[in-house]
């Protein structure tokens, strides 16, 4: 499968999913004008990606501020990586936070609350 | 908006949600194809007024939190802006208005050329002898008396004060805005500064014996630089030989007297009472006319060191008259 690999700027994020390092990344933040042009093509990836994937894979998310529509992109992201935890799969969460934004913290602890698969809070090193 | 709030901004949806399930669960045809398609659009429908009341709970905390910050950023903005004028007032009152914006602006003040301005200095007789037994604090306090009114009596007449060396006072007319009528604002200033020292005089002679000093005041009008000097504790300063004649019209003053250039006599002659002294030797400038400034014109005057209408009348005829 193709890397993804794109640049991080002022309101987007950047994102590294490669499916042969099994490294999946997204890392900023996410308040694009229009979040479903850019996070489309990173769940058709994912979908592709899930369907075959057998090892045990974590998606890292180290987000500092999402705004409502980005939001909702992710939640469709980690619903498919819930989706494919609940068929057998060795998924996990790693959200990444800094304890000087509290943007971060609770958006981390908010979408635990909702998912079945390990969701992990890590605290970002200084 | 809280979760209860949201919780009942969805009853509708689980509502209509729940009455569904129920009749799936109800019904008699399970192996239906259209009851196996509610029971699908059902899930879907599930898991989209999940994301929904989701969503709202974590826009509306984002929201909320944005509002915090705009209004901290507000209050903050408040201080930030009570501290600038707080700033502005502090450089106001070292600096003329004129000099402060463009200190503020530019960041430095360009030395202007003045062809005419009226210099006044003045100097209390004995200062030095007394200060010897007087209390530091008791001085200060007595020079002060004097002082504050000096700088009321700057402000009306529109006069800059410069700068005080000890008993010295120093203030200039006709910068930094220019006009024409800076040698008649200057002896009106005079004339209230030997005012105030003589009522300064006379009540704490009566109220507590004491006595207070002689004023001597000396004025020349001619031309200056001006300019800003220093990079902290600025100053606004004026340099020239008519700064030089005006110091020297000073010390060669008598006690209670104003004492004037022949250039000012001849600006301010119809407006006041001179008296011709003789000649004095300014430094680099040879013999020079010296005249005692009296008085307001007794026609001119109320009481007088009050101006009257017909004095206002010349002053604004004198301006435009000048103008042209």
């Amino acid at each position: 499968m193709e890397t993804i690999d794109t640049k991080q700027d002022k309101s987007t994020p950047r994102v590294y999913m490669n499916a042969e390092e099994n490294q999946f990344l997204i890392e900023g933040r996410s308040y694009m004008e229009n979040p479903q042009v850019f996070y489309e093509p990173i769940l058709v990836w994912m979908r592709e990606f899930l369907a075959v994937n057998q090892k045990e894979s974590v998606l890292e998310l180290k987000i500092d501020y999402l705004n409502t529509s980005s939001t909702k992109m992710i939640m469709d992201l980690l619903d498919l990586w819930e989706k494919y935890f609940l068929e057998g799969k060795k998924l996990s969460i790693k959200w990444y936070f800094d304890r000087a934004n509290d943007f971060g913290m609770e958006t981390g602890e908010e979408y635990k609350e909702d998912y079945t698969l390990p969701f992990h809070l890590v605290e970002k090193e200084k | 908006m809280s979760t209860e709030e949201s919780a009942s901004l969805f009853y509708q949806e689980e509502e209509l949600l729940s009455k569904t399930k129920k009749l799936i669960e109800l019904s008699e045809h399970k192996e239906n194809p259209l009851l196996k398609d509610l029971q699908e659009i059902t899930s879907g429908y599930n898991s989209l007024l999940r994301q929904t009341k989701k969503l709202v709970k974590m826009s509306d905390s984002s929201q909320k939190k944005l509002n915090d910050t705009i209004h901290k950023l507000e209050e903050t903005t408040k201080l930030l802006k009570e501290e600038q004028e707080r700033a502005e007032e502090l450089l106001l009152n070292i600096l003329p208005v004129k000099i402060a914006e463009e200190l503020k602006s530019n960041g430095y003040v360009s030395p202007v050329y003045y062809d005419s301005v009226s210099i006044l200095f003045t100097d209390f007789k004995n200062f030095t002898s007394t200060a010897r037994y007087l209390k530091p604090q008791q001085l200060v306090k007595k020079l002060d008396l004097a002082y504050q009114e000096f700088d009321e009596v700057c402000i009306t007449h529109s006069v800059e004060k410069l700068k005080t060396i000890g008993d010295a006072y120093m203030c200039v007319a006709g910068l930094p805005n220019r006009n024409k009528t800076h040698p008649i604002d200057i002896c009106l200033v005079a004339i209230k500064f030997q005012k105030v020292v003589s009522s300064i005089k006379d009540i704490l002679k009566r109220e507590f014996n004491e006595d207070f000093w002689d004023i001597r005041i000396g004025i020349h009008s001619g031309s200056v630089i001006s300019g800003v000097i220093g990079k902290s504790k600025f100053s606004f300063d004026i340099w020239g030989d008519a700064v030089n004649v005006a110091a020297r019209l000073e010390s060669g003053c008598i006690e209670n007297k104003i004492n004037v250039s022949h250039t000012t006599y001849e600006f301010a002659k119809d407006f006041f009472d001179f008296e011709y002294r003789g000649k004095f030797e300014a430094k680099n400038r040879g013999s020079m006319d010296m005249y005692f400034l009296n008085r307001i014109k007794p026609e001119l005057s109320e009481r007088e060191i009050k101006p009257n209408q017909k004095f206002l009348d010349m002053y604004e005829e004198f301006k435009h008259e000048v103008d042209q």
